[in-house]
């Protein structure tokens, strides 16, 4: 009883609501924030703006200045920045919000994970990434109709949760039965074709390509020519020296991982074959997702496991679920997936080194949800190591999370940089961070289409 | 848990305080919860001792101007200004203070307000005036000169009675040896540790002759480094451990990061240094920091600043004990933003490991004001003196330029 009279109260509250605000819609200051004072990395990367203005109205950017040049619109609500780093919303071009940290993907992919798939374990996973800062994000690997749902939805504003960039299934050659709900194999062009022609229809926003060192030739060749015909990009998996060579002569647009296993560097030829590719201007550019910190990190993890116990990723999420996934990460040092990880970590920053040597563009993605990377803690760690471990310029590694993602979903336009006319999409965090990156692991302010997360 | 002896961190830590003291560590597997106690999340933090901060001055603020700031403001130091600034380093995670020159009668009240528990602010060490040859002009008030042996005695008498925590020595090199030596004896005699500036070659060489127990600052101005007579003597010191650590505070970040400061000055805008000042001296301090390229204090800066990591690493193989202060209050370094900057100097930028600096901001100065036996630690019987941050500090000690939990005496400020 007592809980029915408060939501009646409330469902009350909400409707008197809904009519002030009718009533007062028409004077437009309502909708106008300003962010002041704090210091601007715009995200195309030139001196920072100190002491800057951004007036948002409604979802958009509509001025860029500073204190001096730029006034405050009678009416606006003030949002202070001073003492702060305020920059474009990270994007993460690598996430799976199906997953969530669980080390036993057998057991997340029995029916009972399933079932709660799109409105339970995506939702939340999107929400943890939001209020981490990231804005903007691409996920590479999900079930069809909840991908294209949850993104429809968080665009709706029925969710909160980063822009997404969905690829929905992954194409691959062939597929084991358990897993079929989310990876599609093809047989000869024609399905080929067919297949990728379904996600297109479906409204899918990029093609994610893996094993395609299995594939025929005329398969591969007809994976991308299908997409480019329908306007999606392919991005393709690189973990072996076969998958980079055959993505390269296809034409895929942005490969992901460091990959190579314990190899310690890029063989000759496929380096050849990037710098190939990379010279030529007209194709645009080549753009590689690193994805290094979880294979980077995981000793520390399994040695300094506090990070584990923060509870930001519980959020939303059922107890239920939460114990599991605790259970499952239980011994960091047991986990097969991680076996082979010190061996490999050795060769991460000269592969890293060889990529962007050979002018690739980089972009900053993390292959969130995988075991122990929670949504809630992934983006910011792959920023860390680019810069404090691999020596990274911390605005060429900015730049790689803001401006360069944008470019490569082909949305510069709308969304990457805080400048006039885009989405207001914006973070601020307390300090400098130019000089430390790894304030971005607890961001102050999260704004998503002009309205505040956080 | 960094408890502060600096052995291998305590995973999935618990910390039971009753009353104003640690009763209890141990962890979530080895010590059960009592029932009824207030549970405190540190899921995801670094715990550990709240910091000290060695050197700080409560009766100034970041404005630029030190002949200005004395005639305007000295009739509010003991009502606004030293509160504002006790209460600004409480809630950077500073728990423990010394302050190094100040009027003496302004030290005695706030510190005991503060132990009192009538204002907000770190458990501070007070040295009171400074003893000095002759104050500068209009410096009366927080600098007593001495003239003679006796006079010297008397004075370092007057501060002793008055119940200060050390004794602030600077311009030895200017005294007599006699008046020195008296210095030093009587302080000693009374149980008070002399702290010495350390900027002139003559201040380190007449100051360890006399028996200082704690040097500050890095000093020698522009020149490149120790000359080799002062290193063999602070060798010949450090070498007889019958005597203690020799203890040295560098305070080098407001001299290193000056230029960084004046070419990133955002956090001059972070309004944390505000708290409890009236806007009119906020206002006044802005202007004065208005132009940080200008300030005559700052200008042979630059020419300094490439001598300091090599100073810092003579003083640190002469097998000193070096403590983590930082001038806080100097123009434009505010009490809410100063001790965490020293420590990201030492660890990111003069490559010190994270776990020595740490125990420089915890444990050893409390050994160094002979408290260790109740602070400094995070250890049963201890005040709970404690602070956390999301984040692991050990690895980015940068995140301690904002704590998530500060606790002093048992008492959470944040």
């Amino acid at each position: 009883m007592v809980k029915n009279t408060s939501k009646m109260a409330g469902l009350r509250k909400l409707l008197f609501l809904a009519i002030v605000g009718v009533c007062v819609m028409p004077l437009s200051s309502q909708n106008i924030k300003a962010l002041v004072g704090g210091t601007l990395i715009d995200g195309f990367s030139s001196t920072p703006i100190r002491n800057s203005v951004i007036i948002i109205e409604d979802d958009k950017i509509i001025k860029v200045g500073t204190v001096e040049t730029l006034a405050i619109p009678d009416g606006a609500e003030v949002i202070s920045t001073e003492g702060m780093s305020v920059m474009p919303g990270l994007w993460d071009m690598h996430v799976h919000l199906r997953i969530n940290g669980h080390s036993d993907y057998g057991r997340w992919n029995s029916p009972d994970y399933l079932a709660i798939l799109g409105d339970v374990v995506m939702p939340a996973s999107a929400h943890q990434l939001l209020l981490a800062g990231v804005t903007s994000a691409r996920d590479l690997g999900g079930n069809l109709e909840e991908s294209i749902r949850i993104r429809d939805r968080i665009n709706n504003g029925e969710l909160p949760g980063p822009t997404m960039y969905m690829s929905g299934a992954f194409i691959q050659k062939r597929v084991p039965e358990n897993l079929k709900s989310y990876r599609w194999g093809v047989e000869g062009a024609k399905d080929a074709r067919a297949k990728v022609k379904k996600l297109a229809v479906a409204g899918v926003d990029c093609i994610k390509l893996i094993d395609q060192d299995q594939m025929t030739k005329e398969e591969l060749d007809a994976v991308i020519d299908e997409a480019h015909k329908n306007g999606l990009k392919v991005v393709a998996h690189s973990h072996r020296p076969e998958e980079i060579r055959r993505g390269l002569e296809a034409g895929v647009d942005n490969f992901e991982h460091t990959g190579l296993a314990s190899a310690p560097e890029y063989p000759a030829d496929v380096m050849e074959m990037i710098k190939e590719r990379t010279a030529q201007m007209n194709l645009g550019p080549l753009f590689w997702t690193p994805t290094v910190e979880g294979l980077y990190n995981y000793e520390y993890k399994r040695d300094n496991p506090e990070e584990l116990d923060d509870p930001s990723w519980h959020l939303d999420l059922p107890d239920s679920v939460i114990k599991d996934i605790q259970n499952s990460i239980k011994h960091p040092d047991q986990m097969p997936y991680f076996q082979l990880t010190p061996v490999r970590k050795p060769t991460l920053e000269r592969k890293f080194n060889q990529l962007r040597e050979a002018g690739v563009v980089m972009l900053v993605g993390t292959d969130s949800g995988i075991p122990m990377k929670f949504q809630s803690q992934s983006t910011w760690h792959e920023l860390d190591v680019w810069v404090n471990e691999f020596g990274v310029d911390p605005m060429y590694a900015l730049k790689a999370a803001t401006y360069w993602p944008s470019v490569m979903q082909g949305v510069s336009d709308m969304v990457g940089t805080v400048s006039e006319g885009k989405y207001a999409d914006i973070i601020a965090v307390k300090g400098d961070v130019l000089r430390h990156i790894e304030l971005l692991q607890d961001v102050n302010i999260v704004i998503k289409h002009g309205k505040q997360y956080k």
